[in-house]
């Protein structure tokens, strides 16, 4: 299919959006970064309207609109009609990719994603091993670690402390074992869903020996757990976020935990554990038992608004999605000698690239956790 | 059956002159002008639902030709200065969520977004003054001023979609405005371009009697006189404590009534309101409560005892105009769902030959019950349902504001029957005594009935607009301006008394 028919499917939440009075606008990130009319929900989804309907042509203007989404979710809080902006805009941007006029960004950002399995462009895997003991690598029916991307690529210390956070838990994991080592999400950011069928196909046959699976990072769980079973790739009920997890193992060893006493931290929300997979407590639950007063933003949990990191809204318009994560930055008040937490190795990548401050520190709750458990 | 669009939709190149004079005047911002399709095909209108059909019907809007992202105050001035070098129109809007096409893009305009202009800049807790500029969204400021301890008092159905210099433009009213008074009321100064590109800054004094309120002028010009890119407004500390209550009324008269004496007796819950008998049904049902009558919804907030006691105080003047009480949960209800209403356009109006829209008038309690019968009747000729609430009370009078649901006999006549209802309903309103609009505006949708409504004064507001913008090119075509009423006013209020025998 390469035609516009892929839209009949979002008939409904595209006219509903058309015609509302923008009641969710202040929610939309990108509508509150770049400040204009256009990129608003209903000014997107009024291009997409006008798209459809053959009004307008499909051109670089239009199709950089599709792109216009951090694929937050913040907008459905505001909407009584509880459509789902991004999946409309997720199809307009597949329309665009098929019809061999997406963004030259994307298209690149699309082929890192077949040829590497993530969006850094490079094999993932050496650098996993690299990590971890051979021990790790043994497939079996246990635990899986399903680390994501950004943790291996960026935030490989963090991986370390959550390998020897788990071993002092004396909790078993293993980790993946093959260039699939992003659930894919971005292969839909894109618009590219053949490419994601195949992929979600993979990291299902990766896991399929798996007894669980624990993704560190919120967006591969929401993909493998909300967009898998679309494209017969279900992961059989297997996949928990590791907030939950962590928190499940760390309850019985409360005891083990230094108490972090005096010390302050300040929680970011990532959009994907909140919105789409509604844990908003585990972390904070987490960062009391280290003993740590939490700082926390005005808009928060699952109100919590968005750093930029989430799309392909990064990957195409990195100025904005800069300045997205500054602006989530400065709601949190001065943050010197106060770290910026949270729980997605994506968000940590993003916030700590786009920091203005240098004196700004981007962690994870794991790297919390750590220090609590004495885990260097 | 769905929304229809067919046409393609052409934008002709802007007028080189003013593409010129743009890439002139903003060559060290760029970034800041679009001429670019995507963006003309989304800022030639605001709300207004004739427009929305308009769209549903596959039209293009008429302009802008360009627009102007202000991010600062002298982009503005430089695009006034622009617009007036080239004696072209220039449309102010932020939200763009009047309902009234206050913010309706004539052809080669020039639009100036001033969203960018959306800093708080200061709260002064001392004086309780908070300092922002228009483009600010008005939940933002509202939660920020939440977290701040304080609150706004503001709250127009519209505020998740509209800013601060909409509301002041417009003359906005929130739901909470008989505790907190009205945007009119709220504000202490203004920040503003005026049509010779001079930024002008009215005294930020509590009150002043050092001639007239000049404020006043920009208040509710709607862009015809200026462009309002900052205020400051009075604050009031968040509220400790919230009493929810609600009556039901044997009769619409009896409710009125009882809402004139909590007025009267000098009381002023946040919060009254009062259903019609077709509109309490609706809340009935989804309260799944069986309510007879007339609903009247209260809440009382601020000081805990303080609010206790005008709850109690309310209660008894609604029990002796014959009000049973029914509790909390009607009240609550309506807190929780107190902006649903604006969400209802989605269902309706993608769909052809359909209708929907809203119409806020006022009057004293004497011209009231008129001003009810007349436009209810007036809406009731050609819709499917009509609803009503008193939505604004005071010691003079109330608001009472219209829900209409029509369907045209097919979608070629949509926009005809459109005009027809609203000029029934508007007419009804001026031959009650009302005004024709409490808070949504005027904008183009009722430009005659306002110069029908004030008459010699009209003149006046069309002197002041010549000496400020004699071009007219401040969003030309709002507020009536150049129109000619077609009939003269009939009154309610313009009796004769009659004559005393000696």
């Amino acid at each position: 299919m390469s035609d516009l028919r892929i839209l009949d499917d979002f008939r409904k939440e595209i006219e509903y959006c058309t015609f509302c009075p923008k009641m969710c606008r202040f929610s939309c990130p990108v509508a509150e970064t770049e400040l204009r009319e256009t990129v608003t929900p209903t000014g997107k989804q009024t291009i997409v309207h006008l798209i459809h309907k053959g009004a307008l042509p499909l051109t670089d203007e239009s199709v950089e609109i599709f792109f216009k989404c951090t694929g937050c979710l913040h907008c459905q809080e505001y909407c009584l009609h509880e459509i789902d902006v991004p999946r409309s805009l997720e199809a307009a941007r597949t329309y665009a990719y098929r019809e061999g006029k997406t963004l030259p960004a994307v298209f690149q950002l699309a082929e890192r994603m077949r040829r590497f399995g993530n969006p850094y462009g490079r094999a993932l895997l050496p650098e996993l091993r690299k990590l971890a003991p051979e021990k790790y690598f043994q497939e079996g029916a246990g635990i899986v670690l399903y680390p994501g991307a950004h943790l291996i690529a960026e935030r490989s210390r963090t991986l370390r402390r959550l390998l020897g956070v788990l071993a002092a838990l004396g909790v078993e994991v293993f980790l993946p074992n093959a260039e699939a080592l992003s659930a894919g999400i971005e292969l839909l950011d894109a618009g590219d869903r053949e490419g994601f069928a195949g992929h979600a196909a993979k990291v299902k046959k990766m896991l399929e020996k798996a007894g669980e699976v624990v993704f560190a990072a919120p967006q591969d769980a929401a993909a493998a757990r909300q967009r898998y079973p679309e494209f017969g790739q279900a992961l059989g009920g297997k996949g928990t976020t590791l907030p939950e997890f962590l928190l499940a193992h760390l309850e019985p060893a409360k005891d083990r935990l230094k108490a972090l006493s005096g010390r302050k931290v300040a929680y970011h929300d990532p959009c994907s554990l909140v919105r789409r997979l509604d844990v908003v407590e585990a972390p904070r639950k987490i960062l009391e038992l280290c003993g740590v007063q939490i700082v926390e933003a005005p808009w928060k949990g699952r109100d919590a608004n968005c750093c930029g990191a989430g799309g392909a809204y990064a990957d195409v318009f990195p100025e904005d999605a800069t300045a997205m994560a500054r602006k989530r930055m400065e709601e949190f008040g001065s943050l010197r000698g106060v770290p910026l937490v949270t729980a997605s190795p994506r968000c940590e990548c993003h916030l700590d690239g786009a920091k203005a401050d240098e004196g700004i520190q981007v962690l994870d709750v794991v790297d919390i956790v750590a220090e609590s458990l004495g885990v260097n | 059956m769905p929304s229809a669009v067919a046409a393609k939709w052409k934008f002709a190149a802007p007028p080189k002159a003013l593409a010129a004079a743009l890439a002139e005047k903003f060559s060290d911002r760029p970034e800041r002008v679009s001429t670019k399709p995507v963006d003309r095909a989304i800022y030639g209108r605001d709300l207004w639902p004739r427009e929305l059909l308009r769209l549903r019907q596959g039209i293009p809007p008429e302009g802008p030709a360009a627009i102007v992202l202000a991010r600062e105050a002298r982009d503005v001035s430089d695009a006034v200065s622009l617009a007036r070098e080239l004696s072209i129109p220039l449309v102010p809007y932020s939200g763009g969520s009047g309902v009234c096409g206050g913010a309706f893009s004539v052809a080669d305009s020039l639009l100036v977004d001033l969203k960018g202009l959306n800093q708080i800049r200061r709260i002064d807790a001392k004086s309780g003054l908070v300092e922002a500029e228009g483009g600010v969204n008005g939940e933002k400021l509202e939660r920020e001023l939440n977290h701040a301890g304080f609150t706004l008092g503001h709250f127009p159905s519209s505020i998740y979609c509209s800013t601060l210099g909409g509301w002041l433009a417009a003359r906005s009213a929130g739901q909470l405005s008989t505790k907190y008074g009205k945007i009119e009321d709220m504000v202490v100064s203004l920040e503003a371009v005026l049509p010779d590109g001079s930024l002008i800054r009215t005294p930020e004094v509590p009150r002043s009697s050092a001639g007239p309120d000049f404020k006043q002028l920009l208040v509710g010009s709607e862009g015809t006189l200026g462009v309002i890119i900052a205020a400051t407004l009075r604050i009031h500390r968040y509220p400790e404590h919230r009493e929810f209550f609600s009556f039901a009324f044997p009769t619409w008269d009896a409710a009125c009534g009882a809402v004139r004496e909590v007025l009267q007796q000098d009381l002023k819950p946040a919060v009254v309101r009062l259903y019609d008998e077709a509109d309490t049904q609706i809340n009935a049902a989804h309260l799944k409560l069986p309510i007879k009558g007339i609903l009247g919804v209260f809440v009382s907030e601020g000081e805990k005892r303080l609010t206790e006691f005008e709850a109690r105080a309310v209660g008894k003047v609604c029990e002796a105009a014959g009000g049973s009480p029914l509790g909390e949960a009607p009240a609550r209800r309506w807190w929780d769902h107190r902006y649903d209403v604006s969400y209802n356009l989605s269902k309706v109006l993608p769909n052809a030959g359909m209708i929907l829209d809203t119409m806020e008038v006022a009057a004293t309690w004497k011209n009231l019950p008129a001003l009810y019968a007349g436009v209810r009747a007036a809406l009731s000729k050609g819709s499917m349902m009509v609803l009503c609430h008193l939505s604004h009370a005071y010691l003079t009078g109330a608001s009472l504001y219209f829900s209409v649901v029509a369907r045209a006999k097919d979608e070629a006549s949509v926009l005809g029957h459109y005009d027809g209802l609203w000029k029934g309903a508007l007419d009804a309103a001026l031959e009650a005594g009302g005004t024709v609009s409490h808070h949504h505006g005027v904008g183009r949708l009722k430009g005659l009935w306002m110069v029908r409504e004030h008459e010699a004064f009209q003149e006046l507001f069309a002197g002041v607009k010549e000496r400020l913008d004699p071009k007219g090119l401040f969003n030309p075509g709002n507020l009536g301006l150049g129109m000619k009423p077609s009939k003269p006013v009939k009154r309610a209020a313009a009796k004769k008394p009659k004559k005393r025998k000696a």
